[in-house]
């Protein structure tokens, strides 16, 4: 049974009966129970949970963002984008897509390597700031925690009051 | 449409309150990163620690008597209690205006040896969280959650490398995925038709 999955077709519709008996005996899976209990938001869960049922019919979609926004989460390799997505092509087939079909154009470029999207950096965070009244060690934690910039760290603390937590709260937004 | 907004209408809409609670679940686990990297002894939660610390064994008696079990383990039948109740809500008033968030929804451990988790969470008043996660900091009572905490991150942090690593050899793992999908799919809300794109 565990190989009814290689059988996927265009054809979704039989997906609800097989998908109870296949081994379990995964290296390692996003949507296991202990996967996912690291991830501590609802939301993200839910949207994980969504995409890699999506996955599960080998179907890549590509869909073009013109001028993305491309927001990454500080405590997961999670991106969220913000763009109007126009779909491009469907590829059915296994992971080789990208090297056959698109090698060479723009979309597979961008497209297959989200490890390439920058993490944002708040463009206001230049110049120093006074730091009096703002506790040098929490800067520097707040600094390591979110990975910012200094006159951030101190702009946040400042702005929480000395609040630790939404100081980096704050700076992770 | 332009009436004004009077919050004794107000609906709780479902999705403002989803928002307190992501709110609520983004402070507890920044909190426990936090708790992951430094030493609970030496750790400041706001300017006014030295305060609230003092004020919650004065108030809080049962917390300061050794070995602290009270405040290790929290009751929340005390808490909840006429009569916690009505010790809590003096000690919250005295940081209306001092503490920002004083009165926001916060999710603390019960048990504080513990890490976060569905059973061992509750939900409390921003100020009671400080009140009690600073005197667990100060009296060592977070030293073993430190250690979860830290080892816990460890973990992730391996995780991720195994994660990048298998990035790069994508291919081979592909089937055992495709087994447990399945079951994501069951619950998943783009079950039906939807996934076709036609071109």
């Amino acid at each position: 049974m565990s190989a009814t999955i290689e059988e996927v077709t265009s054809d979704h519709s039989d997906h609800e009966g097989h998908d109870h008996d296949h081994d379990h005996d995964h290296e390692e899976d996003p949507t296991s129970a202990a996967a996912l209990d690291k991830i501590q938001s609802r939301s993200e869960r839910k949207a994980r949970k969504a995409s890699w049922a999506w996955d599960s019919r080998r179907y890549l979609f590509l869909f073009v963002i013109a001028s993305p926004d491309v927001y990454k989460s500080q405590n997961s390799d999670t991106y969220i984008v913000f763009g109007e997505a126009k779909c491009c092509a469907a590829i059915g087939s296994e992971w080789g897509w990208k090297a056959t079909t698109l090698e060479n154009s723009e979309v597979g470029k961008g497209g297959d390597n989200e490890d390439d999207v920058p993490e944002l950096e708040a463009p206001e965070d230049d110049g120093p700031i006074d730091e009096t009244g703002v506790d040098p060690k929490d800067i520097e934690l707040v600094m390591a925690q979110v990975n910012c910039s200094r006159t951030k760290a101190v702009r946040v603390l400042k702005e929480s009051g000395g609040d630790l937590i939404n100081a980096i709260m704050a700076a992770s937004e | 449409m332009a009436g004004q907004f009077d919050p004794n209408q107000a609906q709780n809409l479902v999705e403002i309150e989803k928002q307190f609670a992501v709110k609520a679940v983004e402070h507890a686990q920044t909190y426990w990163n936090i708790l992951a990297k430094i030493p609970p002894r030496e750790l400041k939660l706001t300017r006014y620690d030295d305060e609230i610390f003092e004020h919650t064994l004065r108030d809080f008696p049962e917390f300061a008597t050794a070995p602290h079990e009270r405040l290790i383990a929290l009751d929340e039948e005390w808490m909840k209690s006429k009569e916690g109740k009505e010790r809590w809500r003096v000690f919250i008033n005295t940081y209306e205006k001092k503490i920002t968030d004083y009165n926001f929804g916060s999710l603390i451990r019960t048990d504080g040896t513990k890490e976060y988790s569905e059973t061992n969470t509750i939900f409390v008043t921003r100020i009671q969280f400080y009140a009690i996660e600073i005197s667990r900091n100060r009296l060592g009572l977070n030293d073993k959650a430190h250690e979860v905490a830290k080892e816990e991150a460890r973990k992730e942090r391996e995780e991720k490398e195994k994660a990048e690593k298998k990035k790069a050899g994508k291919k081979k793992s592909d089937k055992g995925k495709a087994g447990q999908m399945g079951k994501a799919g069951r619950e998943g809300e783009w079950e039906g038709g939807n996934h076709h794109v036609s071109l």
